[in-house]
């Protein structure tokens, strides 16, 4: 199957460039020779390659020199830059360091010991022993011997204060002075006239009740004996209303009645 | 040591030889590497010129270009030492450029990214002219000059990486591979692609000529 000139437009670009096998460029320069739409094609081709490569550089604005305060120095350029002797005497003292440092680590423990971290160099120290764990607390029972040590406390406490109230009272006896045992006599005096006076006015107030008892005893007795006498005028009337057959009796017991009367009166 | 205009494969001629030059920068490397901060600044002043050209061409902003441009060597200097010597000092170079104009492009909002001092660079090249011998043809060149760069602004970023190495730095399909960390095919399927839109947007000016 022949090639069109669409396959050759394809080979244009590439041959520009200098991108074709010989076969192809062949093939495409004896189309090129009969197709003027593919050969003026590939001139245009050309042309815009020679038109790209007649760019012409345009001189620069200013030099774009690198300082070294624009690129960061690190200590690595500062080592660069030391002489000799300095990178060698540097380099030993890093690699002392490094070696100390590469056996610090090596000889590093690290522990966890009660949520801490414990760290040291070698063998650590042994574990602590841990804590015992705390007994359960029957809280009634050591508030009831509490209260109990406390009470007994209290106790002893009085007593103690007991013991020195009745120390200081036999010191305060022993020492009390004349004015004061005059003035105590003088109070006795006192108290005792008091007394007396009291009990005169004790005497003549129950005296006076006595009188007083006595009238309303006699004031009573008045009474009763006035109610005996109507009884007794009662009876006699009843008894004269009755019959004065039993004169003779009646007489007897009036006397009776009578004696019996005036005992009372007594 | 003068600073080159091109890097070193373009310009061959202006130095002694490829082999002493590589020498010199392989020690200007080795002597950054051990904190020489004036051996990396001849690094600076031989690559500084394709670095700024680099970002000013994917930027397109002559402002973000130069603070680009100083912060990949700044970058460099302070990641010299992971550099390995089995690798070119230049494709390392071109990685951390390529990746910080990725990365700044990546932040923009889309759309094509035209500068109101996209110009600028241009007018300091016109004002080295002299004016009175100016002719027809090097204003015309001049013109082609920024419509290429802004025919640059329409492609997606990592084509823009591929076809400026290939274009404006001379770096082979491997070296762009090495730079961007992509495979070949990759590199060729983007350059393809770039170079399309390139023709598309530069049509006029092939076609006068």
């Amino acid at each position: 199957m022949a090639a069109t000139c669409s396959d050759y437009k394809s080979y244009i670009p590439r041959a520009t460039l200098g991108d074709l096998s010989q076969e192809e460029q062949k093939a495409l320069d004896r189309h090129l020779a009969e197709c003027s739409p593919c050969n003026r094609e590939h001139r245009m081709y050309a042309e815009t390659v020679r038109l790209l490569r007649a760019e012409q550089d345009v001189p620069v604005p200013r030099h774009f020199f690198v300082y070294p305060d624009e690129s960061h120095a690190t200590p690595w350029h500062a080592f660069l830059r030391m002489p000799r002797a300095w990178q060698a005497a540097t380099a030993t003292v890093l690699l002392a360091f490094g070696l100390v440092s590469a056996l610090a680590v090596a000889r590093l423990q690290v522990r966890s010991e009660d949520g801490a971290l414990v760290l040291g160099f070698g063998k650590l120290p042994e574990r602590r022993p841990s804590a015992p764990q705390a007994p359960q607390i029957d809280t009634s029972a050591l508030e009831s011997r509490i209260l109990k040590i406390a009470a007994e406390k209290n106790r002893q406490d009085n007593l103690e204060l007991l013991r020195t109230l009745r120390s200081e009272m036999a010191r305060s006896n022993k020492t009390i002075g004349r004015e004061q045992r005059a003035l105590l006599e003088l109070a006795i005096n006192n108290a005792e006239l008091r007394m007396g006076q009291l009990v005169t006015a004790t005497a003549v107030n129950l005296e006076k009740k006595t009188d007083r008892s006595a009238q309303e005893l006699y004031r009573k007795v008045s009474l009763e004996r006035a109610r005996d006498l109507a009884a007794v005028d009662n009876r006699i009337n009843l008894l004269a209303i009755n019959g004065e057959v039993k004169s003779t009796q009646t007489d007897a017991i009036l006397a009776t009645l009578l004696q019996v009367a005036e005992l009372r009166m007594r | 040591m003068v600073p080159n205009s091109k890097p070193m494969l373009l310009n061959q001629g202006l130095r002694t030889s490829l082999s002493s030059d590589h020498d010199m920068e392989s020690d200007w490397v080795a002597a950054s590497q051990h904190g020489d901060n004036r051996a990396f600044n001849q690094l600076v002043l031989r690559w500084e010129k394709p670095i700024y050209n680099l970002a000013l061409r994917m930027l397109h902003d002559p402002d973000e270009a130069e603070d680009t441009t100083q912060e990949v060597f700044l970058a460099a200097f302070r990641n010299i030492r992971r550099f390995r010597k089995d690798a070119r000092f230049s494709t390392w170079l071109y990685r951390i450029a390529v990746n910080h104009c990725l990365s700044r492009l990546r932040r923009r909002p889309q759309g094509v990214h035209v500068s109101l001092d996209a110009e600028r660079s241009g007018e300091r090249v016109l004002n080295r002219l002299p004016s009175r011998e100016s002719h027809e043809g090097e204003i015309l060149s001049e013109e082609r000059q920024s419509h290429v760069r802004l025919a640059l602004q329409f492609l997606q970023p990592e084509h823009k990486a591929v076809v400026e190495l290939k274009f404006f730095h001379d770096l082979t399909f491997e070296e762009i591979a090495a730079v961007v960390e992509a495979p070949v095919s990759t590199i060729k399927s983007r350059l393809y692609a770039g170079l399309e839109v390139m023709r598309y947007r530069l049509g006029a000016f092939a076609s006068d000529i």
